[in-house]
Parts: structure tokens; sequence; C-alpha cells
């Protein structure tokens, strides 16, 4: 008996530690920050907010606020004066850095975003060729305080971008050899967009990559099954561009060359549909198709290659490409002590195959 | 000293459990930075060295153990670290050792207790003060020891469950992060270091003098020596696994950084209807937690109960009390951090110099006795 009651007891104290002994708080009681947004002008950091309001039910609302302070740290205490209701960023969903921000450096942002244990490391972080706080503007005229989040996730799904989140971030910025990039964006007409990849060396934004080369990146760096990208059409008397639209991709590399230099090799393999060809019949003509195929794989090739030798002059990695020369036997022992940008040559062979669009010949 | 009924003892089987839960604690969700900062992405060979010369620690314990002999005509001993001790230095001085034993227990215990506190204060609560949920757990390992070494064993049981529970999906969650590169070359270090990495790691085992304590409250203990051996290689092949997995994940500039990377990989898990899995498994670890700072604390009494006559109920008492306090008066880090630097070079000695001493010394009067009754 004695020991059934010793029991309950114990039972009931695990229980009541697993309430997380009534350290509650309640959603409309708190203020969410769901996007942050940094700039800097004079030495002073502008922050900006998107805090998710859900006080009233079933009618969620976004606020947008501003802080100007010393340091990008002192940005959530000096919104939290400005507030009824205490703000939490547990949900945190995007951090967005404006061009004079992200052109500064983020360093010291980055160790801090590395240690916190509060926000997910599925968080996004953007960079823009605008103040950060006209993007946020932006999202809230539209009510969404996660809009900037989703958007990105779904370019990284469904479009060009490459997988990235913070873990994969800071990642890159960790390792010393291989360069930080970030989603890029941009207001077009007033609507907030994403144009593609921002470049970081040694923390500071130094170049941009378009759609198109931020494709070229994906494929190089992960097994894809989407993207989307134009190239020109070889029948000119046709439409000026063929619209692709990527089903699949593979991507191997091999490393050849002496150890002393070494050339990295990639092949990608890309499965894709021809959409909006004006006359898909003849897609269906065997000789035709492996015609547009090699039309298509050498063209992408080619773009690949000039954009591989664009990074190399820049002195950018994004690829990790001296990481992977680096973990091998044969490195060249000067290469394992080289930060940042290290040139290692690296080339590209494409295969297309075209994906048959289904035609009744008949 | 009355002697334990059989049927109240332990199966063999159940060694297992326990040596586990003794082995794996808060340890496992930060020993992957201090082997790297000796030895880089190489030091999942240190960890194996470590794993295969604790294997020759429990052989040494079993060995000594069943051993031991005393002077004709003395009863069987209860063959634990006192009797050990005794039989090694004496019935004065052996007190001695017997002491130090009790202070180590209790220390271990109480910083495992104090630094998963620490873990929840960082994690989940920041602002909340530690002294209510140190109560209650408090109240929990009373509630365990009073019941006695079955309960503990119980409770070691489920910790184990629980620690796997919580480890082994994270393996496979964290497969679209890894870099399977980082670990290339695979023996990158120099021998020194793989050496310093591996006295580093020394402390993820400090738990299996259990035994010693234990030995003589198993059933027919000889044939629980295979599960002590199974226990720490399955410690052992997790302790790897982790690593490995870890180092995959960060590049060794990021892993500096990191207080806890085990809790950190999870920040990348999320699942619809629960997005922070991390506080999930904090929560969790607390009954692996329980159970490793139960099993020291009644080791403590126990000591000092074979030893110095203290009676066990009152020196727990004392020691749950002394856990309180402990805990209001510890506030920061660094404290924590110094005791266990402490606490962790007193262990590596206690494993590596003291058991083989009492090793060798059983075995010389051993061979003393066999040699004596031969002659005479």
């Amino acid at each position: 008996m004695i020991a059934s009651i010793k029991f309950v007891i114990g039972m009931i104290l695990c229980a009541a530690l697993l309430t997380s002994c009534g350290d509650s708080k309640v959603i409309n009681k708190i203020m969410l920050v769901q996007t942050l947004g940094f700039d800097i002008e004079d030495d002073e950091i502008k922050g900006s907010a998107l805090i998710g309001d859900y006080r009233k039910k079933n009618e969620p609302n976004t606020l947008l606020m501003y802080a100007d302070t010393d340091s990008e740290f002192s940005v959530l205490p000096a919104l939290n004066t400005k507030m009824k209701n205490e703000i939490e960023y547990g949900q945190l969903g995007t951090i967005v850095f404006g061009k004079s921000y992200a052109s500064r450096g983020i360093d010291a942002f980055m160790e801090d975003l590395c240690r916190e244990t509060r926000i997910s490391n599925l968080l996004q972080l953007a960079v823009t060729d605008l103040e950060a706080k006209e993007l946020l503007k932006a999202a809230q005229r539209l009510n969404e305080s996660f809009l900037i989040n989703e958007m990105i996730e779904q370019n990284i799904n469904n479009g060009n971008l490459p997988n990235i989140n913070l873990h994969r971030a800071l990642y890159s910025y960790y390792s010393n050899r291989q360069s930080l990039f970030l989603p890029h964006l941009t207001l077009r007409d007033g609507e907030l967009e994403v144009d593609g990849l921002g470049l970081f060396r040694s923390g500071k934004l130094v170049s941009r990559l378009n759609l198109n080369q931020s494709l070229y990146l994906k494929l190089l760096m992960e097994n894809g099954k989407n993207g989307s990208l134009s190239v020109p059409n070889p029948n000119k008397a046709r439409s000026s561009k063929l619209q692709l639209v990527i089903t699949a991709s593979k991507v191997t590399y091999k490393v050849t060359g002496e150890p002393s230099s070494p050339n990295i090799v990639y092949s990608v393999s890309i499965n894709t549909k021809v959409t909006g060809f004006p006359d898909l019949t003849t897609i269906q003509d065997r000789a035709y198709k492996e015609q547009l195929e090699h039309h298509i794989s050498s063209y992408c090739e080619q773009e690949i290659n000039r954009m591989l030798a664009a990074l190399k002059k820049d002195k950018l990695d994004p690829l990790g490409l001296a990481n992977k020369i680096a973990h091998r036997p044969s490195a060249p022992s000067s290469l394992k002590d080289t930060e940042g940008g290290t040139p290692i040559h690296a080339s590209a062979k494409v295969r297309v195959h075209i994906v048959q669009t289904p035609v009744d010949s008949e | 000293m009355k002697r334990m009924q059989d049927k109240y003892k332990l199966s063999p089987g159940l060694v297992f459990f326990v040596l586990y839960i003794s082995i794996v604690d808060t340890g496992i969700l930060s020993y992957q930075k201090v082997l790297s900062a000796k030895a880089g992405y190489a030091a999942w060979l240190s960890a194996l060295i470590t794993g295969i010369s604790i294997h020759l620690l429990i052989w040494m314990i079993y060995i000594l153990l069943r051993s031991m002999k005393l002077p004709a005509g003395s009863p069987d001993p209860i063959r634990d670290l006192v009797t050990v001790n005794r039989i090694c230095f004496g019935a004065f001085f052996g007190k001695i050792p017997d002491i130090l034993a009790t202070l180590y227990f209790f220390t271990g215990a109480f910083i495992l207790f104090r630094s998963f506190l620490t873990v929840v204060q960082v994690w989940l609560f920041p602002v909340m003060p530690l002294w209510p949920v140190a109560l209650m757990i408090i109240i929990l390992l009373y509630y365990t020891i009073t019941g006695g070494i079955r309960s503990v064993t119980g409770l070691s049981f489920w910790g184990m469950l629980t620690s796997l529970l919580c480890i082994l999906p994270l393996l496979f969650l964290a497969l679209p992060y890894l870099h399977p590169g980082n670990l290339t070359p695979l023996m990158s270090a120099e021998p020194k270091h793989y050496m310093e990495a591996a006295r580093k790691m020394v402390p993820q085992y400090l738990g299996i003098e259990a035994l010693l304590m234990l030995y003589p409250l198993i059933h027919k203990p000889e044939k629980s020596h295979k599960w002590a051996h199974f226990s720490s290689a399955a410690a052992t092949a997790l302790y790897l696994v982790l690593l490995l997995v870890t180092y995959m994940v960060y590049n060794l500039d990021q892993l500096k950084m990191l207080v806890w990377p085990t809790l950190h990989i999870y920040k990348v898990v999320q699942f619809p209807v629960f997005q922070r899995i991390e506080y999930l498994i904090v929560s969790a670890l607390l009954v692996s937690v329980s159970a490793k700072t139960a099993l020291g604390l009644w080791m403590a009494c126990r000591t000092g109960k074979r030893s110095l006559r203290i009676n066990q109920h009152y020196s727990l008492l004392v020691g749950l009390g002394l856990f309180l306090l402990g805990t209001i008066l510890i506030k920061d880090y660094d404290t924590i951090i110094q005791v266990t630097r402490f606490y962790n070079t007193a262990g590596f000695w206690f494993l590596f110099g003291y058991i083989p001493l009492i090793f060798a010394i059983t075995l010389l009067k051993r061979a003393l006795y066999t040699n004596k009754s031969k002659t005479s």
C-alpha cells in the first residue's frame, strides 16, 4: 500500500514537472516577432520587425515596428519598450539584411545566431539590394508576417534556389574555405520578389547570382526535382526562348589533375520538360529531339562553366570546392591553411534528357 | 552486516541497464567538442581507444572482486570496494579511500544533477528559479533510492530506453545535413593528439566504478561479466556513431561555438505538430539523469553505511539536502565547470590509477595467501 502511494506521488510529481512548473505564456499576451530586418545608417542599426498579433480570434494582424539602436542585439529590447505585451522571438522565421548592413558585414550576428537556443535552425536568412525595412513594409501591406519566409521556402521547394537555411548558412560561414550565400530579394513594382542569391566573402556581401545562375548552383550542389530555365531557341523562326522545367537532376564529381593543381569536374544529368514549345509534334521526332537535347546541354554547360570561371575570378567558393580538395589525403598543404575563396578550377559536363510530352499523333 | 537475500538481488542481465546508464549521461550532449579540440575530425579513433580501455577496466574489476581472498578462517567477504580497501590498506587506513570514494560518488551525482539543471535553465526556462525544479527531482530521487537498488535499476531501464529513443532517431533525421567528406582523411592527427583526446573521453565513462559496489548485490555475479562488457560496448557504439554524425554535421570552427552540439543538431528537425523537438529531448533526458544521479547517491550512501556505519536513510537525507543547497548556492556556470574539471581529473585517476592499483595488490595478496597455504 505504502509502495503504491509512493508510486502515485512520484508520478504526480513527474507530471507536474512535465507541465513546465507553471511558467506558461498565453499566445494573445505575447507578441511574436516573425520577421526581422537590419539596416545600418551612420553607424546606427535600424531594426525593423514584423510581429504577428493574435489577440483577435480568426483575425491575425501584422504589426511593423522600428527601433534604432547602436547594436543589433539591442533591437529586440528596444522594440519591447514600445509594446504593451512582451516580445518573444522563438517563432522567428526570417532575418533580412539590408544592403548597407550586409556590405558592412554580418559577423557579429552570425556568431550570436550560432549559439542561440530559442530559434530554429530552419530559420531563413536573406539579403536585399534595398533597405530591409522596405521589404518588411511590402510584406505588411499583404498582412502576412511570414510572407518572406514562405516565399523563400517555396522557391527552394519549387524554384531555382538551392537548399538553404540557417544551419546550412552557419556551416558555410564557419567553413573558412566556403563562401556563404543567402537568398536575394528585391521589390519589383512594389511587390516582393526572390531574384537570386547574394554571395558573401568574410561575412560581407560582395556579389550576386541571378535566378538562372542560382539554378546552376543548385544543379551542382544537390540532386534536385525542380527549377526552371529559359534557353535560346535554336530554331530562330520560332519563339526566341525555350522554357525548361526540370523534373529531376543528378550530380556527381571527380577530382582530376595533379595534387598541386587539382581540378574538379562535375557531371550533371538533367531530365527536363520543354514547355511553351510552339509545335510539340516536332519533339516527337527522334533526330530533332536529340539535336535539341544537344543544344540545351551545350548551352547549360557553357553557362555553368562561365559562372564557375567568374566565381573563381572573384575568389568565391559557394560550392565548397576547396573543402572537397582539402579533405583528400593528397591535398596540397598550402590549401589546408588557406582561408576563403581558394581558387580551385572546376568545370561541368551537362547531359540533358527531354522528357517526352505525350501528344496525340492521330 | 546483514546479507541481502538472493530473491532481492539483481539478475545478471540487469547489469546491462545499470552500467549503460552509469556511462551515458548529460556528457553525451557536449563530449564531441572536447574531443575535436584535441584531435580534430580524427577524434573518433580516440573514442574507440577509450572504449577498448574501459573493457580492460571492467575485466580488472570482475577479476579483483572475484579473486579477493581473506586470511584462512575469515567468513566469505561482501565483495565490494569497502572490503577491497580493507584487504589492500588494512582496517584503519582502508577507511581513507572509503571516505574519498564516498565523496567522489556524491560529487559525481551532484555534478550530473546540477549540469542537467543548467541545461534546463538555458534551454527551457531561462528566467525560472531553479529550486522548484531541483526540489521536484530531489523528491523523485528520494522515492527511487529509498526503494533500494532494484528501484534504481528499474529507473535505469527506463533511462536507457529514453536515452536511446532520444539519440537514435537523430542519426537518421540529420541525414540531409551530413558532409561525409569532413571525416576524410580518416587518420589525420598525430599519435600524441589521439591520446590526449582519448584521455578527454574518459569522463564519459565515469560511472563504471559502480560495479565495485553493485557486485555483491548481483545474483551469481560472475554471470553478469558479459553483460557489463555488452553494456560498455553499446555505450561506446553510441558515442562513436553520434561523434561521427556530429563531425559530419558541423565543421570544427562551428563546433567550438556550441555548448551542447547534440541538442543543436535537433534544431534542424521539425515536425508539423512539434516544431522544437529539442525541448522534448531535454525533458526526456530527466529520466536517464535521475537514474544515474540516484545510482551515484545510492553508492555514496552505501559506501558510508558499509565503511562508517552511517544510517543509509539519514545520509540520503543529508545528501539530498546538500543537493538543494548546492543548487541554490552555485549560480554561475564557471563554478560548475571548475568542479567538473576537478571531478573529471579525480575520476581519471580513480579509473586508470586506483583500480589497476587495487587490482595488482589484490592479485599479489591472493598469490601470497596461496603460497602460504601451500607451504603450511
